[in-house]
């Protein structure tokens, strides 16, 4: 699959913080990329910067095979963008919020009000088209402000945290609207700090920390590479552990422990032997189920909540 | 493109932006302070054209009012954008930054010019009441302040480009990392007021005074207008280049 973007090495500087320390990654077209990092990392500095919001000091990004430097309006006129922060006029209705944003993309008439009704009914809100922003939920104003970015049939969807401070219903809404989109063929960025998020949305992800992108890759690519190999176990007396061979790490958790390995099925085998052996009674034991928590923990020493 | 230009002429127009802001509250209490301050005026004017010596045509120095009124505006129409957050998605439309901020202008324009045409109708409407009322009020008198108050407007109408572009100046900077720079353009802008005001070209009057107690229709007033214009669209290439590369958000 072609890549529909790639940008290499972006730099950007804030006084003397550095917000981008050469950033690269690509996205390969009609798949949907998540950005995962902690808040600060510079998600939204390169959203910014890919949606022309912001020039780069250096680095390149090649968008739909062109210069995006050289061909800034040719280009954004592909993008769709929902911004971190919701952008709708409170006190139009959603319809009209709907009309002045397809306008501004060069849409009018039939071909307007066809595009409105589609995104309506993609947004599931076309019974509440005529009210005003003002009586919408969260939820609803974050929906209609995807609708917003579209309209114009962009080529890249970039959500900039889109599920921040919503109902469970929206986003869940939120969630389908994007898997359709993906069907269709819609290429998306999808930036956020939940990995559950990404994990349930992403074809590939770019972790990014500090201005960098630590590692990028499919989820089963940066499982088996960065994911912590873990067994769980929970026992009703204390386990002697030092009988363990093999083992890297012992951490409480929960009522349990998670003690990380190379190879958890060898571990399993002896947690049972020495558990029959010394009639320890096991409530719980399992392989750990590889997290991207586990993965970002591994590639920055800290989580994603510190 | 023109079509979208307009559209977004329009919905600057149109539809106030400031989401934490009570409009309903404010224009009660603008129709009030409006209708207070003609009743005012009347009421002194009334009593004035019985009383005193009324110099018809130095009514028109409230137009004084509008230059500074219409840089505020300048400065206001931008900062909407960033108190409103809708910047993020403003700057992302697919056109130049010049474009962007010749439609904001381009409303602020329309609706000072609106404002000026109201005014100019409100003190015509005083004018001929004063005439009327006064006992040296006549026909003549009253058709060269008409004259006068016409050329003065049209005047403050062709330097409205100029200061919605000083206005842009600060609403860019504000928003942007050259923001240090924004103390000497305040510097710039006092000096220039003091120097038109303070040092006289004709007659030991400042050049403002000078300009409006002669007849401002002369050549010095076409040169100041044209050149006013080339200095505000330069002034509109570099804001759009510092909203595009020195943006701080």
């Amino acid at each position: 699959m072609p890549f529909l973007l790639e940008i290499q090495n972006l730099r950007k500087t804030y006084k003397s913080k550095k917000a981008l320390d050469g950033v690269s990654f690509s996205v390969k077209e009609k798949s949907c990329f998540g950005l995962l990092g902690p808040n600060g990392a510079g998600k939204s500095t390169t959203m910014k910067i890919l949606t022309g919001v912001l020039t780069s000091d250096g680095g390149s990004i090649n968008m739909f095979g062109k210069d995006a430097r050289k061909n800034r309006k040719a280009i954004l006129q592909h993008i769709g963008y929902v911004p971190q922060d919701i952008v709708l006029y409170e006190k139009l209705s959603a319809y009209d919020n709907l009309v002045f944003f397809g306008k501004c993309y060069g849409l009018d008439g039939d071909v307007l009000k066809e595009r409105i009704n589609d995104v309506l009914k993609q947004t599931g809100l076309s019974d509440r088209a005529k009210d005003t922003v003002k009586s919408y939920s969260g939820g609803m104003k974050r929906r209609i402000n995807i609708a917003a970015a579209l309209l114009h049939k962009p080529k890249l969807l970039i959500l900039d945290e889109p599920t921040v401070g919503i109902d469970p219903q929206s986003r869940n809404h939120i969630f389908d609207m994007i898997r359709s989109l993906k069907e269709q063929g819609t290429t998306m960025i999808y930036s956020t700090h939940y990995m559950e998020e990404v994990e349930a949305l992403c074809d590939e992800i770019a972790i990014i920390d500090n201005g960098e992108v630590v590692t990028q890759g499919t989820l089963d690519y940066l499982f088996t590479e960065y994911g912590r190999k873990a067994v769980y176990m929970e026992s009703k007396t204390n386990f002697p552990t030092e009988k363990l061979t093999g083992i890297e790490a012992v951490h409480s958790h929960h009522q349990g422990l998670i003690i990380e390995t190379a190879a958890p099925v060898d571990l399993m085998e002896q947690i049972i032997h020495i558990s029959k052996e010394q009639k320890i009674l096991l409530h719980h034991l399992e392989i750990e189920k590889p997290s991207l928590e586990s993965v970002f923990l591994s590639l920055t020493g800290k989580t994603l909540r510190d | 493109m023109l079509s979208v230009y307009w559209n977004l002429v329009k919905h600057d127009l149109k539809y106030r932006s400031n989401k934490n802001f009570n409009w309903k509250t404010f224009r009660f209490w603008t129709y009030v302070y409006c209708i207070l301050f003609i009743i005012g005026v009347f009421g002194v004017f009334t009593y004035g054209s019985f009383h005193w010596k009324i110099n018809l045509t130095t009514i028109w120095y409230f137009l004084w009012i509008l230059p500074f009124f219409t840089f505020g505006m300048a400065i206001g129409k931008l900062k909407d954008e960033f108190k409103n957050g809708t910047y993020g998605w403003w700057l992302t439309l697919p056109y130049p930054r010049l474009t962007l901020i010749l439609a904001k202008l381009s409303a602020c324009a329309i609706q000072v010019v609106q404002i000026i045409i109201g005014i100019f109708v409100l003190i015509t409407v005083l004018g001929g009441y004063i005439s009327f009322l006064s006992p040296e009020g006549s026909m003549d008198r009253f058709v060269n302040f008409v004259k006068v108050g016409l050329t003065w407007n049209v005047i403050v109408i062709l330097f409205v480009p100029i200061m919605l572009s000083l206005g842009l100046v600060v609403g860019v900077l504000v928003q942007s990392s050259l923001k240090p720079f924004l103390g000497f353009f305040w510097l710039l802008w006092g000096l220039f007021w003091v120097f038109f005001n303070v040092f006289g070209t004709k007659d030991n009057f400042g050049f403002f005074q000078s300009f409006f107690q002669t007849n401002p229709i002369r050549l010095e007033t076409i040169t100041t207008i044209l050149t006013s214009w080339i200095l505000s669209f330069l002034i509109l290439i570099l804001m759009a280049k510092v909203l595009e590369k020195y943006i701080k958000l």
